[in-house]
């Protein structure tokens, strides 16, 4: 898969974006004029410092910036299609189908008090026309792809009683569980141990060379760019500064802001 | 489960133990009750405890256990109405306040205010005195009121669930808005909720008792023990028992249904 990576389709793109929280003249810019494209199979970064509207541009895609968030102007593609201009109930349509999110906390991105397995299998019946059986066929295969060990005994488990690396792989399985090929990851690991960490890191590499899954890999971690990514964009108090592929970027850095950056690193 | 197991969790034990005998005593009213509540020997007026009679008669030779017994059914189930209605008005409108937010929110809260402004009680008595006495009304009366607190509190909790990052992500592969605010929202309330509803029972039971004393809830001659309370004020002096047996009724109903809460309060919290 990673050699036809030149050749692969271009599932987000988005272009000249401007997002604001809030109005008139207390209203607050979160991105301004931002352009940035995620590949099939491909993983690309977006980093910044805390506050640059990374996360933002996250919502803004997955259409849930929510009541103060809004788009100023430019425009969302999804597989092509302009988002801005669709209703709620049609973007809803969206999420998870065709482009899902993992968080920051793994531990709170599950409801505590459902079984794991009662939310896969939710989470497949929303988008798949099967019943329960199968849907907990679906889960388990899912579950076991991810090279989670006992698969089956997991979905009668409670999030409490995981531990948070397995708790964020079993968030990434239940966000591609509906087959969507573009997955957001907002500081994936930034809550786990690093010992846990490289684990999250290897599954997304997994899913994105395995499934050809295109990633939007948001975070401050430069040490995960380096080992992860293949494109990145620096982002700074709501604009792109610069972007590239990863090498050419660590190795030739063009903006102050990237060096400074790069320099911040231990 | 496991909790209730322990002999650890005593309140909780007890009052189960004695809201089980109160609503077993209410169901089983006919079966145990020495005789007929409503009949009437005015031979015996304000006699003492005999074998015919265990706790006396009142001032119209009314058998004063049997009345106590089957008053049960009308103070018990009277509050366990109250409350499921209450519940059935905060449930819904708590939740809709809490997760659509809005104008919408402050909308129902600047009600909740008018109405957590004035003394509940005064207010249900207040309605119930427009509407006209009779248990019906009552209950109406103080569902109506009662309402108020808690839509705010659950309100709260919903602000608060909402929050979760699991309720985003939830969102985030799709789920529609009523399907989070069941499964996510309404889910992570149910259980504060339930426990909140457990310690209610008491205080709905008191002030029922209390609008029924004031001659506003059941009427004469039915059996409630408000209203023996209220019957027996003229012997408190002579006969005081006809005061003290419906009073110990109350307070051991309250104390049990508070006792229970405390337990599962207590359950909760060791479960956390």
């Amino acid at each position: 898969m990673s050699a036809s990576a030149e050749a692969s389709t271009e599932l987000l793109c988005i272009r000249h974006l401007t997002l604001r929280y809030g109005f008139g003249p207390t209203a607050v810019t979160a991105a301004n004029d931002v352009s940035l494209s995620v590949k099939a199979g491909r993983i690309t970064a977006l980093v910044g410092e805390s506050g640059s509207g990374k996360s933002a541009i996250a919502l803004a895609a997955m259409g849930l910036l929510g009541s103060s968030g809004h788009v100023e102007q430019g425009e969302i593609r999804l597989n092509g299609i302009e988002l801005q201009s669709l209703p709620p109930h049609k973007r809803k349509a969206f999420r998870g189908r065709d482009i899902a999110m993992v968080f920051q906390d793994p531990a709170n991105a599950l409801n505590p008090v459902l079984p794991i397995g009662r939310q896969l299998i939710e989470t497949i019946r929303r988008h798949r026309p099967v019943g329960r059986t199968e849907a907990r066929r679906i889960a388990v295969a899912q579950l076991k792809r991810a090279g989670l060990p006992n698969a089956e005994s997991l979905l009668s488990k409670h999030a409490f009683q995981l531990s948070g690396g397995m708790c964020q792989r079993i968030m990434i399985a239940l966000a591609l569980v509906s087959g969507a090929k573009l997955l957001i990851a907002d500081e994936p690991t930034t809550a786990l141990d690093v010992s846990v960490q490289s684990q999250i890191l290897r599954e997304l590499r997994r899913v994105s060379r395995e499934e050809d899954v295109g990633i939007l890999l948001i975070t401050h971690d430069l040490g995960v760019v380096a080992e992860l990514a293949e494109d990145m964009y620096v982002m700074q108090a709501g604009r792109i500064v610069e972007y590239g592929d990863v090498y050419s970027v660590f190795d030739h850095p063009r903006h102050a802001y990237t060096r400074e950056l790069l320099n911040s690193r231990l | 489960m496991n909790g209730l197991i322990m002999p650890k969790n005593v309140p909780a034990y007890l009052g189960g133990f004695i809201v089980l005998g109160v609503l077993s005593v209410g169901l089983l009213a006919p079966l145990i009750a020495p005789s007929n509540p409503l009949d009437v020997h005015m031979t015996h007026r304000l006699a003492g405890p005999s074998m015919d009679y265990p706790l006396g008669t009142d001032h119209l030779g009314r058998c004063v256990l049997s009345r106590l017994i089957y008053g049960t059914r009308q103070s018990l189930f009277c509050a366990l109405a109250v409350l499921v209605t209450v519940l059935a008005i905060s449930v819904p409108v708590g939740v809709l306040s809490g997760y659509v937010g809005g104008t919408i929110d402050r909308f129902v809260m600047r009600i909740v205010d008018i109405l957590l402004a004035f003394p509940s009680l005064i207010l249900a008595l207040a309605i119930a005195a427009m509407l006209g006495p009779g248990q019906a009304h009552l209950l109406l009366a103080f569902a109506s009121v009662w309402w108020a607190g808690y839509a705010r509190l659950i309100r709260g909790m919903v602000l608060q669930l909402k929050a979760n990052d699991y309720v985003l992500a939830a969102r985030a592969s799709g789920s529609s808005h009523l399907r989070i605010a069941f499964d996510h929202v309404l889910r992570g309330a149910a259980r504060p909720i339930l426990v909140l509803a457990s310690m209610e029972v008491g205080t709905i039971m008191l002030a029922l008792a209390g609008l029924s004393f004031l001659g506003l809830g059941s009427q004469p001659p039915a059996p409630e023990w408000g209203v023996m309370l209220s019957d027996s004020r003229p012997y408190i002096q002579t006969v005081p028992n006809l005061m003290i047996f419906p009073g110990l009724a109350i307070a051991l109903c309250v104390l049990g249904f508070n006792l229970l809460a405390e337990g599962l309060r207590e359950q909760r919290r060791v479960a956390k």
